[in-house]
């Protein structure tokens, strides 16, 4: 073979490497590159347990038409307590999660959404749709379904068709963490948009208040939201807030679901709105009204648009959101998906792929792009550092007026907050450093207690 | 009878001997440190068993135990927060009903000669018929729970288990709940440490600071070991004119004992708030301020409170940081004291 068929040859070899590196469903997920490892609150208890799970995801590996995304669905961010008498944690899932690299439209009967998981995360926390498994018998008059031990069985078990499926998210309000998420049988999964209770407008949940935690991202009005997620047909899961228009200008405003409810009081097949039963208690409560306006998405929720990482256009789904931020269905992908679900979970890796290193993506640091808020200042009991999102581990260092380190601390890779308590310092001026390699910023912090 | 006839039953007897040692009960031991005081405790009616301990658990666990079985003892002292509350002030009951205190602490009780804030109890083997029968907390009565017990086929084989004999009787029940509360014992903190010369026990610089501020101006009443004294005290708090509780006069109907609650652990303070009988601190820090600078003077303040403790700025600090050192967070999170799961989960 002679010399200039084999640079073709790596010539197009690295075509193909380059191309797929610059596939986000490669490049996106947060791989754990510090060894960062999940962390649990137990109730009645403010300080989280160090769990000895690995967080976000272990490696991505990919073939021509598959990646592989292995992840112990543990966030980065502190999960529990599950307030709704929940006995589950937070588990270790090891799964593999194998997604297409082009996923595609599918153009029959759309697909409806299923129990269970739904998508992935970039830091590999499971994706559920609105479901909870619990539905009305209309038979027996009473709800059917969910966890063992407390509804009977509905009629054609779990995978049965019911008129009326419960909603979890007004339903299950009391069991979520302040993350917006809980686990089932050790599967901790969101079904709404992962952002931190407390930072919703209107705050719907007081749990945040005893356990705090961060979430995946933080809602910016200003700019576009992150990519956070893939669902299982491909398609890439958008946070709340995009370009008006498809095409990208119009400027960033908060995508809405095309969902209304009408006003109902009674429900064919179903009991009456009421007290128990409101209007929203049931995902068929639900009409889906068509807009004009490109920000109101389809009824899979999502749109054909430009995003940051798609400058071409791509289909994607939004985690809608209400005005006060509060989470609004079909929550992030559904009720049908867009495109052919092909993805599964696996076992094993039945095929020769490339790892995909993470490091080699490391942006610089760029204060601009973190929205860093610093607060209280001053600050009495502790100091709050949030940023929008994090996709490395940015290092904290609190310094006094000599120039001495006093307190290191991290905002994890995959979340947007740390906290740094400050009950060993006395009242003064202090200098807190936020570096990520060898670029930093420093920001004043008065300490009076 | 011949010979093999009798050889034979005594082999048989010896059987039967063999069998009553296999289905003893498993012990257990009453452990502290050797340098602590001896407990004030006396547990011969205890049966120092591992059965006696898991009953009790359970019973610890059970909100069978309220009239409405909504609430257990765990409803108000939850583990991880050394068995006490923290989300309100005032502990609350069954219906939502709201008592006048904030729940105690359950820590070291063997040391202890009398229980609730008031002393109004004075047997720890008693102690449990006070918020089982009290209208504002289970609001139940010892009969009521045996009768509901006997009904239960899992209690007939824990009481089977722990007494040989299923069952349920009043007595059975209240040794068993003294049986569980008595072993919740903390002495692995790292003031413990500290004292014992162990490793994890290094104390820092402000650490060996702040434990000096203590012993200056906090420890003759929060006596060490234990951090508490078997003694009531009017700590200077200004009366709460909703709740008019005068504390210790209540049992005693003596004036002098008017404003006097019972000194309580310092043990795992970090996480026992709110602070104070009735829970008005949601902070160390308000605590402290409060000994420096609001106490009350009346006819009944505590001796060591007469003259006002003055603390510096650093001092205050340095005082927060040695009382974290009074976590003990093997206790917190021992497994042996959590909730009773059937099969062990992770």
């Amino acid at each position: 073979m002679d010399k200039k068929v084999l640079s073709l040859i790596a010539l197009f070899a690295l075509t193909i490497i380059t191309v797929a590196q610059n596939n986000p469903i490669i490049t996106a997920p947060i791989q754990n590159q510090t060894g960062i490892t999940g962390r649990h609150y137990i109730q009645g208890n403010s300080t989280p347990i160090e769990d000895g799970v690995l967080a976000n995801v272990q490696s991505v590996d990919y073939s021509e038409e598959w990646v592989y995304i292995t992840a112990t669905g543990i966030p980065a961010y502190i999960t529990g307590p599950f307030l709704d008498g929940n006995p589950s944690l937070a588990q270790n899932q090891n799964a593999i999660y194998k997604l297409p690299l082009t996923p595609i439209e599918n153009t029959g009967t759309p697909t409806a959404t299923n129990g269970g998981n739904i998508g992935i995360f970039i830091n590999g926390v499971s994706l559920f749709d609105y479901r909870d498994g619990v539905a009305w018998n209309n038979n027996t008059m009473s709800l059917c379904g969910g966890p063992p031990g407390g509804n009977p069985p509905c009629p054609g078990g779990p995978n049965g068709n019911q008129d009326w499926n419960r909603d979890a998210i007004p339903a299950e309000m009391g069991g979520f963490d302040c993350n917006k998420a809980h686990p089932a049988m050790g599967n901790y999964h969101h079904h709404q948009n992962p952002s931190a209770f407390n930072l919703d407008l209107i705050i719907v949940s007081n749990i945040c208040e005893t356990y705090p935690a961060d979430g995946l991202y933080v809602i910016d009005t200003e700019s576009h939201s992150p990519l956070i997620g893939f669902a299982y047909d491909g398609f890439p899961i958008y946070g709340a807030y995009g370009f008006a228009n498809a095409d990208g200008t119009g400027g960033i405003v908060k995508m809405n679901s095309s969902y209304e409810l009408p006003g109902a009081t009674t429900r064919l097949n179903g009991p009456d709105v009421n007290n128990t039963y409101f209007e929203g208690y049931f995902r068929e409560d639900y009409n889906y009204v068509s807009h004009p306006e490109e920000f109101y998405l389809d009824e899979h929720n999502g749109r054909f648009a430009i995003t940051p990482e798609y400058p071409e256009g791509i289909y994607a789904y939004y985690a809608t959101v209400d005005e006060n931020h509060n989470s609004a269905y079909p929550y992030a992908v559904g009720p049908t998906f867009y495109g052919n679900v092909v993805a599964t979970k696996v076992n094993t890796i039945n095929e020769d792929t490339t790892n995909y290193d993470s490091s080699l993506g490391i942006e610089s640091f760029d204060e601009s792009n973190l929205n860093l808020v610093i607060y209280p200042n001053p600050a009495q009991d502790f100091i709050a550092i949030q940023s929008n999102m994090v996709p490395e581990n940015l290092k904290l260092e609190l310094i006094n007026d000599l120039g001495q380190v006093i307190l290191t601390n991290q905002i994890l890779q995959g979340s947007t907050l740390s906290i740094m308590e400050i009950h060993t310092l006395y009242d003064g001026i202090y200098f807190l450093r936020v570096s990520k390699q060898n670029n930093s910023k420093t920001y004043k912090i008065i300490i009076k207690k | 009878m011949n010979k093999l006839i009798k050889n034979i039953s005594f082999i048989i007897g010896i059987f039967i001997c063999l069998g009553f040692v296999l289905v003893k009960n498993e012990e257990v031991f009453f452990e502290y440190p050797e340098y602590w005081p001896k407990p004030v405790y006396n547990f011969s009616k205890l049966s120092m068993t591992e059965e006696e301990f898991q009953l009790g658990r359970h019973l610890f666990y059970d909100p069978l135990l309220s009239r409405d079985e909504t609430i257990s003892c765990a409803s108000c002292h939850l583990q991880a927060t050394g068995f006490t509350h923290v989300d309100h002030d005032l502990s609350h009951g069954i219906e939502g009903r709201i008592g006048t205190r904030n729940s105690i602490s359950i820590m070291n009780l063997a040391w202890n000669t009398s229980f609730m804030w008031d002393g109004g109890v004075n047997h720890i083997e008693v102690q449990s018929l006070a918020p089982i029968s009290s209208e504002n907390e289970m609001d139940s009565s010892l009969a009521t729970i045996v009768e509901k017990l006997n009904k239960s086929e899992k209690y007939n084989s824990l009481f089977e288990n722990a007494y040989r004999d299923s069952i349920v009787t009043g007595q059975k029940i209240l040794l068993a709940l003294t049986q569980f509360v008595v072993m919740l014992n903390t002495y692995n903190s790292k003031y413990d440490k500290y004292i014992r010369s162990e490793i994890g026990g290094e104390f820092t610089e402000q650490e060996n600071s702040g434990l000096n501020v203590f012993r200056n101006n906090c420890a003759s009443c929060h006596k060490e070991p234990l951090f508490s004294s078997t003694d009531f005290k009017n700590n200077g708090l200004n009366i709460d004119s909703t709740l008019n509780d005068f504390g210790r006069m209540r049992v005693t109907k003596k004036p002098q004992d008017s404003l006097k609650f019972k000194v309580p652990t310092l043990r795992n303070i970090q996480f026992t708030q709110p602070y104070m009988h009735d829970g008005r601190f949601e902070t160390l820090q308000e605590v402290i301020n409060h000994y420096t600078s609001d106490v009350q003077h009346g006819p009944t303040l505590a001796n060591e409170l007469q003259e006002q403790i003055t603390l510096t700025h650093k001092e205050k600090v340095d005082l927060l940081v040695f009382l974290r050192t009074l976590t003990d967070q093997e206790f917190l999170y021992n497994k042996r004291f959590s909730y009773p799961r059937e099969t062990p989960t992770n």
